[in-house]
């Protein structure tokens, strides 16, 4: 073994591309044997049920099986784009989806420095296990809990309201089609900041310690420090997030707008996936929620390549994903 | 040789890998397997080596299904083994369950209960072939289906007639695909039923309000001039719920108005013409009172989305608490909790304005999926069904336990509501709304009878004061409904009767009706909460011309063909025995 490794860059020359690779190929086999489960499950349960997605142009009916239901082109499409609530479906899901952004992307980042900053000890783990814990609150129960803050009769506001010895109702803000959307955003945000810092904190820690001390001595005070030093450290990262995050700006999460929903804010809750849910999957038109599933992913696709281009073309290559 | 050892094992590995799950199919392939070449052979063979899967909803009530009252009932009355398959509760969510258990062709269970399939969704299940075909047993009048009929035989013409036409399938084929879940209920046909708070009224010296100004003039009384003598400003003049059985308080408002069946939808005029009562201008001078109530704060933002639950509260309060409601639109037994004094203080409002009375309100059907024909189990699953229908099923059902929640009732007992009828039954102890195992909180696939149905008890010996005040009040609400009927109605021939629709016209028109309905229900909850202002004939002219849109004349024409066919009883006729 060590013979022939040592042998090799004296004939590396000479090998051609695919011989070198068949060679690190015999020396590490073992290492790729280890892929062959991932490999297996991402043929099985990722890469073959794609052949599914044909049922977005057909007419599905289980009977019929998938290859035989008849074959009916873009009808689904045709379809959704005649449905007279279509463009607000998509405006309601990409609003929301961009408010979440906007909103709940910076404040991990600004909440990271803060606890990076910290010099107690005590009092960092102490806000980082604090913010940690909304996280681990089901949506379910988180829901149930906006819906008692801000009951009318019995929530936190109504008992504030009668504080001030005002006994009429209060807005009924978690169904009024003017708050949904706040109350949608920063609860999310109050819920998944803390959680969302563990791999900006993460980052931060391994800035190194040399760059710190030579802006010391060229006089940056903490903050400064944070601006020029962490902040720069931690960019690709945070462009990284960003990508991932703009890979699903046409997909708000089903399980809690669904649950907030009610007929008196549907005009701003309802999205691409309750659409699907309820008129696709429930009403038992398979093809229907695949074709506009379909569109849903290629658009999400599309916008990762773009914010991908934007972020490489702003830092000259460096932050780009891919 | 230790390069060819690790090969071994990776290999040794994988494919111990794919023998287990190899393993893992043939273990969920066996009981079926056994279950259906025990099915094939003859009905004669033993009961006892029948299993019948039930697949239904899941009640959170229910704390057992299998160490349960009815289910052992059932056993013991058919021999079989029963086995159960949970569904999520909600609608939406069960669909979509069986969605996809049918789109990914899994075992179904062989019998599917108390589901709300939606009459589209359980045809086209139909004509897929997932679920039977029950018309050769429902034909079968003298044999398989005679226990069945003689029980439907005893519901009114009317019943019999709405129900038959209910169940066939709407393809026109004369298919059934549903088992009907048929119940006569007098507690539950209004569509709200209204309370009022007596002691407020005698401490304000206020008379029974009688018109929508007088409403109007006690609840702004209620609110101001503190009816509960606490000293604060806390009373809700008005809370109901919203659309919940028997509480729609919307309905309620609106029919003071105009005529408007939230399940019909359309009105007839004088020239037998179908127009949509809710865009007329009676429904506009609803809304605009509607909308005075709730900005002048009379009415609370509850009404709009609560359940019952949620104003239990604020009509029998905890120890030390004051009630807080005046006027509560509510099922009595769902928004009074049982046995609280709270109830004493309340009264039936004499109701003016239009009724609106459901007596056919069974919309949930139990199925047979093909997965019963495959298992062999199809004679054993209609026996089942022909019990599960009996007098006896029935009341389980609904109540419980024999001897324990309830006893038959002694000869000439009159039932506590609707005073003329005779009772069969006497209750102990309701166990509807609470957590138990004495059965599975439904009552589908039954047939209950009026005689039998909630609230035509007759009054247990030791009765307590709430309980007969609680008789009272249902009776009162009773007798205002049918005086109401009676005295405000428009005449029967301008009422539109339940209108069914081929599958031929539905496919022409798909969207239409549910797009129209759902923008109904959202504008008006606009209008009241102020996001579109009623008072604006901008916003009423908008509100109109998106019903346009929505292609609101296309579904009105088509309706209005429907309903001619349906009066001059040539629709289905032929189907209809």
């Amino acid at each position: 073994m060590s013979a022939s490794s040592t042998a090799l860059p004296v004939s590396a020359n000479r090998l051609t591309k695919g011989q070198k690779t068949w060679i690190n190929f015999k020396k590490s086999w073992r290492l790729h044997l280890l892929m062959v489960l991932p490999m297996l499950y991402y043929v099985l349960f990722e890469a073959l049920p794609l052949y599914g997605l044909q049922i977005a142009f057909r007419d599905y009916s289980p009977a019929d099986g998938i290859m035989d239901s008849a074959w009916i082109g873009l009808k689904h499409y045709i379809d959704f784009f005649s449905d007279w609530e279509w463009s607000n479906i998509v405006v309601n899901t990409v609003s929301i989806s961009l408010y979440s952004i906007l909103a709940g992307f910076p404040i991990p980042v600004l909440l990271a420095l803060f606890i990076h900053v910290n010099q107690k000890k005590v009092l960092k783990k102490l806000t980082q296990n604090v913010s940690y814990i909304p996280h681990f609150i089901s949506t379910v129960v988180m829901v149930g809990l906006l819906q008692q803050l801000f009951h009318t009769q019995y929530g936190v506001l109504a008992a504030i309201y009668r504080l001030f010895g005002n006994y009429n109702s209060p807005p009924d803000l978690f169904y009024l089609k003017s708050s949904f959307r706040h109350i949608f955003v920063w609860s999310g945000v109050w819920q998944n900041m803390g959680w969302s810092t563990i791999v900006y904190v993460a980052a931060l820690s391994g800035v190194s310690q040399e760059l710190h001390e030579a802006a010391k001595i060229d006089g940056a005070s903490r903050f400064r420090r944070v601006l020029s030093v962490d902040l720069p450290a931690i960019l690709p990262t945070v462009s990284i997030m960003l990508i991932m995050r703009f890979g699903s700006i046409m997909s708000v999460g089903y399980e809690k707008v669904y649950l907030m929903q009610h007929s008196m804010n549907i005009d701003v809750s309802e999205v691409i996936s309750t659409y699907v849910y309820k008129r696709g999957i429930s009403a038992g038109r398979q093809s229907y929620g695949t074709a506009i599933g379909l569109m849903n992913s290629v658009i999400n696709s599309g916008m990762v390549i773009l914010v991908n281009l934007i972020a490489g073309w702003l830092s000259d290559g460096e932050a780009g994903l891919f | 040789m230790k390069k060819l050892f690790a090969l071994l094992l990776c290999l040794a590995m994988i494919a111990s890998m794919f023998a287990a799950c190899g393993g893992d199919d043939k273990k969920t392939d066996k009981p079926a397997a056994t279950e259906a070449t025990g099915g094939a052979t003859t009905p004669s063979k033993d009961p006892s080596d029948v299993t019948i899967t039930i697949g239904l909803p899941k009640s959170a009530l229910v704390t057992d299904y299998y160490d349960n009252v009815y289910t052992k009932w059932l056993e013991e009355q058919t021999g079989y083994n029963l086995e159960f398959q949970f569904f999520a509760a909600s609608a939406t969510d069960y669909k979509s369950q069986m969605s996809t258990m049918v789109a990914g062709n899994i075992d179904l269970p062989d019998l599917l209960y108390s589901m709300n399939l939606g009459e589209s969704v359980y045809e086209r299940y139909g004509r897929d072939g997932v679920l039977v075909d029950l018309r050769p047993y429902f034909d079968d009048k003298e044999g398989k289906a005679a226990p069945w009929w003689e029980r439907f035989e005893a519901l009114p013409q009317e019943a019999q007639d709405n129900n038959w036409r209910r169940m066939l399938s709407n393809d026109g084929s004369g298919r059934i695909y549903a088992f009907p879940e048929i119940q006569e209920s007098l507690i539950d046909i209004m569509d709200s039923q209204v309370w009022i708070n007596r002691e407020w009224l005698d401490a304000l010296s206020l008379e029974m309000p009688n018109s929508p100004e007088s409403l109007y003039n006690v609840l702004k009384a209620f609110k101001e001039q503190d009816p509960n003598g606490n000293g604060l400003p806390d009373e809700m003049p008005l809370v109901g719920t919203n659309g919940n059985l028997s509480g729609d308080t919307m309905s309620w408002l609106i029919n003071m108005f105009i005529y408007c069946d939230t399940a019909a939808y359309f009105n007839v005029d004088e020239n037998g013409k179908l127009y949509l009562p809710h865009t007329t201008d009676q429904y506009r001078e609803a809304l605009k009172y509607i909308r005075k109530l709730y900005s002048e704060g009379l009415m609370s933002p509850l009404t709009l989305t609560a359940n019952s639950k949620d104003l239990t509260q604020m009509v029998c309060p905890d120890e030390g608490g004051v009630q807080l409601a005046g006027v509560v639109v509510g099922h009595i037994t769902l928004v009074f909790t049982q046995a609280h004094e709270g109830l004493l203080s309340y009264e039936a409002l004499p109701l003016w304005g239009n009724a609106i009375i459901n007596e056919d309100q069974n919309t949930r059907c139990t199925f047979v999926t093909k997965s019963a024909v495959e298992r062999g189990n199809m004679d054993a699953v209609w026996n089942l069904l022909m019990v599960m229908s009996s007098r006896e099923s029935s009341i389980i059902q609904r109540y419980g336990e024999e001897g324990k929640d309830w006893d038959w009732a002694p000869e000439g007992s009159v039932s506590v509501i609707g005073e003329h009828r005779a009772a069969e039954i006497r209750l102990y102890q309701d166990t509807w709304g609470a957590m138990g195992n004495n059965n599975w909180r439904n009552v589908d696939a039954t047939i209950l009878l009026n005689a039998e149905g909630e609230g035509n008890q007759s009054v247990p010996e030791e009765e307590t004061e709430v309980n007969l005040h609680k008789y009272k009040l249902f009776n009162d609400m009773l007798d205002s409904y049918y005086y109401q009927r009676d005295n405000f109605n428009p005449p029967e021939e301008q009422i539109c009767p339940l209108l069914i629709w081929s599958q031929e016209l539905i496919d022409e028109v798909p969207y239409e009706r549910d797009d129209c309905k759902s923008y109904i229900s959202k504008a008006r909850s606009d209008f009241i909460t102020g996001a579109m202002d009623i008072n604006s004939d901008a916003d009423w002219d908008k509100y109109l011309a998106q019903l346009e849109t929505l292609g609101l004349s296309k579904w009105t024409e088509y309706s209005q063909y429907i309903y001619e066919e349906t009066v001059a009883g040539r629709w289905f006729s032929d189907l209809v025995n």
